[in-house]
């Protein structure tokens, strides 16, 4: 048996009221915004600290189709805040294992796995159908490439970064017009900033930077609430110091003016 | 004038202090002030500035009761 949904959206089976239950009583959410949710499509770049949470709650949440793109493969310094893969998985393809493992946790929802390095060669048609980008790589370089992707294909971009025990989340509205974008904050770093790979991260600063651009997410699609749309969120878990600051574009940005 | 200047996550353990209350010159920039607050410490590779809990860049020239944050650029994931 099948609940209808108005405004022509994909109507939920009894087995998906079941499992959405707890989004559905919310009234933000409700019948209708998991029946939006599971008609959206999103990419999600890098399936790090950052993209393991985001794969994990979108998966769960029940967003329709997940495209994760990822080259890499498992290794053993990944374990400790990598939480899609297990001691059994190092050595093995990432994407390979979060499809396996994500499958497990919601078969109901399509997942894509592309395993490919973003690079400015990078097939846009992999972007064009999805409704959002989320940014859940570890380097600048790659960084300003998913900015140009995501503004070539008119789409929204969730930022996030994690180092040491400090992160950054942004919501980039690349899909609207004179809004600012990832490289009218950061114009003139280069590839000297150190990813992960040569300095430390607090597990759990991963867990909470993913999970707030999931959280993010769920915010964007489904229009509730407000969201970091312009603006930078600063969190410094050292410290407990937390802050919003307000971004503007960059009228000499080099990327989106 | 007086300015009241914040510093974020690892740029705090660069300058050894939270924030500090601090009477400058008129209109200098972001830049000309960081510069001044830096000698003797280790100087980070970029440094980034909101002022007033707004984005600037570090020519924006300070003014009278501005609140300067500094913070670290973060690209890791």
């Amino acid at each position: 048996m099948k609940t209808k949904i108005k405004n022509n959206l994909k109507s939920l089976t009894n087995q998906e009221i079941e499992r959405y239950n707890r989004h559905i009583l919310l009234e933000e959410i409700d019948i209708h915004g998991q029946s939006e949710l599971l008609e959206k499509h999103v990419c999600l770049i890098g399936l790090g600290g950052l993209g393991c949470p985001i794969a994990y709650y979108l998966t769960s949440s029940g967003i329709g189709e997940l495209t994760i793109i990822d080259y890499d493969r498992i290794d053993t310094t990944n374990l400790q805040r990598q939480i899609l893969f297990n001691s059994l998985d190092v050595n093995k393809k990432k994407v390979e294992v979060a499809f396996e493992k994500l499958t497990q946790l919601n078969p109901t929802i399509k997942i894509n796995k592309v395993d490919k390095q973003i690079n400015s060669h990078i097939n846009n048609v992999i972007f064009k159908n999805c409704d959002l980008i989320i940014d859940a790589t570890d380097n600048f370089k790659t960084r300003t490439i998913i900015n140009k992707i995501s503004i070539d294909n008119k789409k929204p971009l969730i930022m996030g970064s994690a180092a040491k025990m400090e992160g950054q989340v942004a919501v980039f509205r690349n899909d609207l017009p004179n809004m600012p974008c990832y490289n009218c904050l950061y114009n003139d770093l280069d590839d000297e900033n150190k990813s992960c790979l040569d300095q430390g991260v607090l597990s759990s600063l991963t867990g909470i930077i993913g999970s707030i651009q999931a959280t993010e997410s769920i915010k964007l699609l489904l229009n509730f609430g407000e969201t970091l749309e312009s603006k930078l969120l600063l969190i410094d878990v050292k410290y407990s110091n937390y802050r919003i600051v307000n971004l503007k574009q960059d009228k000499k940005c080099k990327v989106c003016s | 004038m007086k300015i009241y200047v914040k510093y974020f996550a690892s740029i705090r353990d660069i300058m050894g202090t939270e924030c500090a209350n601090l009477d400058i010159e008129e209109s200098i920039s972001v830049d000309e002030l960081w510069q001044g607050l830096i000698v003797g410490k280790e100087t980070p590779q970029k440094v980034l500035v909101a002022v007033n809990y707004e984005y600037v860049n570090m020519n924006y020239k300070l003014k009278e009761g501005d609140e300067v944050a500094f913070f670290p650029p973060v690209t890791g994931g």
